[in-house]
């Protein structure tokens, strides 16, 4: 019989979790809102607002914040690294928006397995992102690089609105995070940006912050760009929220496939790092 | 009584071609189809691929898919096709396939070998009833509806659900078996709240 109950985890005996940056919402959706809560890594995070800027408190100690690419970031514990990087962010051809700031019920670490993983597009985006009629995907190769990143590199998915394939570079900076790079045919070295960003609430549920770094082009509205973001973030909503087993199994529990290549690298990275929350070992 | 433990999971009309229902079994989540060849099937409601539960993809009537990356599985369980990978070799894997058999109209199921159904549980089945209570306590209250055949399958540690039958085949007496039924609940979760 499989086993389903697993010993919760405490955020601070996980130093690769604990020991990083997470945003926390946007500025503007703190201050709309009114937000004097939000909770991160298990713990009660109080804001209040401050001419300075928005301050964070977690059980009476003030917590560092920054201000970084669109959202509000803070952390509990002493991150050796930063919030990561990326400089697109500022390009003045780009569009540069927060999609949303969603609760979903399963671990943070499942949205990072499912934005990684192409296989699904046919199934869960049938008619955006994929169809039934281009099912067969290539592995891929994915690396380490020498500051720790997980890459993987120009994966291949057929994508119906341009009649051919796309090409997709996954970025993973830390557990809780992955950047998607869009290769454009008519730019090489520039890419539209997609970052998912999870906010880990508990070990079994999370906030999805989706930040969206588009080359600008005549035909797109802003408003539109973001519904359309929101629909195909809707469609993951649906399945994340169906797994029996709402952590991510690092060990053989899952069975995986060729096509599984990135899913298997990043449940391996996480092993590497002895990333615990959120995860069965 | 009940060595085996075998307990109705749904009602056998209920199950109907191209379509799935949703059980439980002592706590393990369960999902039920009819096949093309017209037997009635209990897995496990999870996906051995990504653990998504298969209730929420399709029965394709000889094969069920599951809703996140279409892996099919075959009438006795195992994996019959992987969409993203078909040029690659399959791994020889099963969805977790529990016995059972259909009696009395109604299907059974056990988390052990053999299903042994209650060949005395038979008759018209009523509303199956959902209890947030143990079914130990909810048995330790059956005496009280002394004229009403139940079963009451433990679906979780704290859920069950009653399933009953009656030998009365008019509407009135439907009506009546059910009212009793509805009151037994009330009373079993009173006492546990």
């Amino acid at each position: 019989m499989s086993l389903r109950v697993t010993n919760p985890v405490d955020a601070r005996d996980d130093a690769a979790v604990w020991h990083q940056w997470y945003p926390i919402g946007t500025a503007e959706d703190i201050r709309r809102h009114n937000r004097n809560q939000t909770r991160l890594l298990g713990m009660t995070l109080e804001l209040t607002m401050q001419e300075s800027g928005i301050v964070v408190h977690c059980e009476g100690r003030a917590l560092p914040v920054k201000e970084h690419i669109g959202y509000i970031w803070t952390t509990l514990g002493e991150p050796d690294t930063p919030a990561p990087p990326l400089p697109e962010y500022d390009e003045t051809d780009r569009i540069s928006m927060n999609v949303w700031s969603t609760p979903l019920k399963c671990s943070g670490l499942r949205i990072i397995d499912n934005v990684v993983d192409n296989g699904h597009f046919p199934f869960v985006h049938p008619g955006i992102l994929g169809d039934q009629d281009h099912l067969e995907l290539d592995s891929s190769s994915p690396l380490v690089d020498e500051h720790g990143t997980l890459w993987s590199r120009s994966q291949k998915a057929w994508l119906p609105i341009t009649n051919s394939d796309a090409e997709y570079t996954y970025r993973i900076p830390s557990p809780y995070s992955v950047i998607l790079y869009i290769h454009r045919p008519d730019t090489p070295d520039r890419h539209d940006i997609l970052g998912v960003f999870a906010q880990p609430v508990s070990e079994e549920s999370f906030i999805a912050h989706k930040l969206l770094v588009w080359i600008e082009e005549d035909w797109m509205e802003p408003k539109q760009l973001r519904s359309d973001q929101q629909w195909i973030s809707v469609q993951d909503k649906y399945v994340l929220e169906r797994h029996t087993v709402k952590k991510l199994p690092l060990n053989e529990s899952e069975t995986s496939a060729s096509a599984d290549t990135t899913s298997i690298a990043y449940r391996q990275w996480l092993r590497d790092n002895d990333v615990r929350y959120g995860a069965i070992r | 009584m009940n060595p085996s433990r075998t307990f109705p999971v749904a009602i056998e009309s209920k199950v109907q071609p191209f379509s799935l229902a949703r059980a439980k079994l002592d706590g393990v989540e369960l999902v039920i189809w009819k096949g093309s060849s017209g037997k009635i099937h209990v897995w496990e409601d999870t996906c051995p691929h990504r653990s998504t539960r298969l209730s929420a993809g399709r029965n394709l009537g000889d094969q069920l898919e599951d809703v996140y990356h279409g892996w099919r599985f075959a009438e006795n369980g195992t994996l019959s096709l992987i969409p993203a990978a078909r040029k690659t070799e399959r791994p020889d894997i099963s969805v977790r396939v529990l016995a059972s058999s259909v009696s009395g109209g109604f299907v059974w199921a056990t988390l052990n070998d053999e299903p042994q159904p209650d060949p005395n549980f038979n008759g018209l089945p009523l509303r199956p009833i959902h209890c947030k209570a143990p079914a130990k306590v909810v048995n330790a209250r059956l005496s009280a509806v002394t004229a009403l055949n139940l079963i009451v399958t433990p679906w979780s540690e704290t859920e069950s659900m009653i399933f009953g039958v009656t030998d009365r085949f008019d509407k009135a007496g439907l009506r009546v078996a059910d009212r009793q039924l509805v009151k037994l609940l009330r009373n079993v979760e009173r006492a546990v709240q």
